[in-house]
């Protein structure tokens, strides 16, 4: 008779949100394994239906406390597709500027406080802070001058109220800008130095064949366009997103997991990925220090996914840096975006990855239609197989060590759980 | 005696009761006016922006279990039985979390008092209760005598 091992996590840590794994073993083999998302639906999609399409950035931005940026971009990208405008390119510039923000602000979270006590041996940050006070003061301050530039540009850190369809609701002055260059040019001298601590980790060795997803550019590493590439050579339209992937609903968990629809296999999204798919428009800085490092020979490894993130909290400081000192106020800050009916769709890099959102507006300007793919929904199976790979080679361990360990890959991901519970189809058995 | 300085923060949220950290700051703010450090913080987080300089910490936040709603309390840091749980992730830094890693890196100042206001349940909308705001009150002008005890805090001294 076969012997049932369970190993549950009922609720896994240093992640943002609530979600658990519960992984059953018979026989030695790995029978199921499942990334169980318990939060509740937030039921955002729907929120929105018969909204004025101008509320849309801010409602957006409360999907997330973290990522609040890579929300309200996708939102007015996919807003104003619909319309059929486009702001000009200092509006643009500023959109990234604030994407830099937010990949600065979300990246130092994670590898100080969530990913780095994974390689030292730490239950978290705040543990790892009594013997690495130097890095953990550095990373806390990193994190600072991200939401100081959100702060400027979105009016604050958290869910920001500047960002408008069509460009800002207010330009910041130069002044406001060009005051917070001396402290990102220490940012860029202490980035290269935290990219250096986390590459010199101990990295399991796992490597994965993933199929790797994210937005390409010609001449710009990714934040708010470009079209949808993959590692296996597709290069598609973001128009064509929904044809290439699709969303399923399975009964673990409250958030839509997402799957290739030619092969029903998961793919990645996220820093590796981006890394992957756009090393060489790195910023300079940036691409140099991954030279230094070697960072492409590892890049199929999930754990390296920590010198990714810091690799682009280089690359947005060193971009962020760039702007800050051409600025010149643009005039207006939001150009006119006259109501018609129609329909659009954008995809942006969120810190996690690949967003996608698709509206139709109505031509009073109401919301009909909206449909929000979030980078932790697209990674979800992913990680499911990282585990059923991962299982096999650590099944010897006791259970809270393979436990910890299942939760430490988990953690690669940088998974915003509370992003991706808000799917919409919701199916009622009435007796 | 070197001048010492002393930061007020005031924890909490614009909703209902849970606004008592926020309207003690607002209520300290009109009597010790511009010589104080007083700030609101809607995420314990934001203390470690400010620790920097500082030689006394007083926070008051609304808290529940220690109580009546209504109730009030003054506790010295760290606070003895009191459970502290770990984070689970960065969306939910309590403030013993955020006093754990400010007294591991080494920011914490001397002396830190922490007033807690009971309240009970809190939804978004609500207003503050009559008991919240009378207790509050209280706090202030306990704050106000622990200052008078204190040998020195700001231009005050």
């Amino acid at each position: 008779m076969s012997e049932f091992r369970t190993i549950r996590v009922e609720a896994i840590s240093r992640v943002e949100g609530e979600g658990a794994l519960h992984i059953r073993l018979r026989g030695g083999q790995v029978e199921q394994v499942q990334l169980r998302i318990y939060e509740p639906p937030r039921f955002f999609e729907a929120l929105l239906r018969g909204r004025p399409l101008e509320e849309v950035p801010d409602i957006t931005a409360r999907i997330c406390g973290i990522c609040p940026v890579a929300y309200q971009m996708t939102a007015v990208h996919a807003l104003e597709a619909a319309l059929g405008v486009a702001p000009p390119p200092a509006i643009r510039q500023l959109r990234r500027l604030l994407y830099c923000g937010e990949w600065i602000e979300s990246h130092t979270l994670h590898i100080h406080f969530l990913h780095a006590p994974d390689f030292l041996g730490y239950d978290s940050g705040i543990e790892m802070a009594a013997d690495h006070p130097r890095e953990v003061h550095r990373g806390l301050r990193l994190k600072k001058h991200g939401n100081q530039l959100l702060e400027v540009l979105g009016g604050r850190a958290i869910h920001p109220i500047n960002v408008a369809v069509g460009g800002f609701h207010r330009a910041p002055r130069r002044e406001e800008l060009a005051a917070l260059i001396p402290d990102f040019e220490w940012c860029l001298d202490a980035a290269v130095e935290m990219t250096q601590w986390v590459a010199g980790f101990d990295f399991p060795a796992f490597q994965r064949p993933y199929e790797m997803v994210a937005l390409v550019h010609p001449d710009e590493y990714p934040f708010n366009e470009g079209d949808v590439a993959s590692s296996s050579g597709f290069r598609i339209p973001v128009a064509e997103y929904e044809r290439q992937f699709e969303e399923q609903h399975v009964s673990h968990s409250t958030a839509l997991q997402s799957q290739q629809k030619s092969s029903d296999k998961p793919y990645l999204v996220g820093p590796l990925a981006r890394m992957q798919l756009n090393r060489e428009r790195l910023m300079p800085t940036a691409r140099r220090l991954a030279d230094e490092i070697g960072f492409a020979a590892m890049s199929n490894n999930p754990y390296t996914s920590i010198v990714a993130r810091a690799l682009e909290v280089v690359h947005a400081v060193e971009e962020a840096l760039s702007i800050l000192k051409t600025y010149r106020p643009t005039q207006p800050a939001k150009i006119a975006c006259p109501h018609r009916a129609g329909e659009g769709c954008a995809a942006t890099e969120a810190p996690r990855g690949l967003i996608y959102h698709r509206y139709r507006v109505n031509e009073a300007g109401a919301v009909e239609f909206a449909k929000i793919v979030p980078p932790t929904s697209q990674n979800q199976r992913q990680i499911e197989d990282d585990l059923r790979e991962l299982l096999p080679g650590i099944l010897a361990e006791p259970d809270d060590r393979l436990a910890r360990l299942c939760e430490r890959l988990v953690r690669n991901y940088d998974p915003c759980i509370s992003c991706s519970t808000h799917f919409l189809k919701l199916h009622w058995d009435r007796a | 005696m070197a001048k010492q300085t002393t930061l007020f923060v005031g924890l909490g949220s614009s909703h209902g009761d849970d606004c008592a950290g926020w309207l003690a700051a607002d209520l300290l703010g009109r009597r010790i006016g511009q010589h104080a450090v007083i700030r609101r913080a809607a995420a314990p987080i934001d203390l470690l922006d400010w620790l920097g300089g500082i030689d006394r910490l007083a926070i008051c936040d609304a808290c529940q279990g220690a109580g009546p709603a209504g109730s009030w309390h003054r506790w010295a840091w760290p606070i003895p039985g009191a459970v502290q749980l770990p984070p689970r992730g960065s969306h939910d830094w309590g403030l013993s979390a955020v006093m754990r890693l400010a007294a591991n890196l080494g920011l914490l100042p001397h002396e830190v008092l922490v007033w807690g206001v009971e309240i009970t349940a809190v939804h978004p909308g609500d207003k503050l209760s009559a008991q919240v705001s009378a207790a509050v009150g209280a706090v202030v002008e306990d704050i106000l005598t622990r200052v008078g005890a204190m040998p020195c805090m700001n231009d005050l001294c």
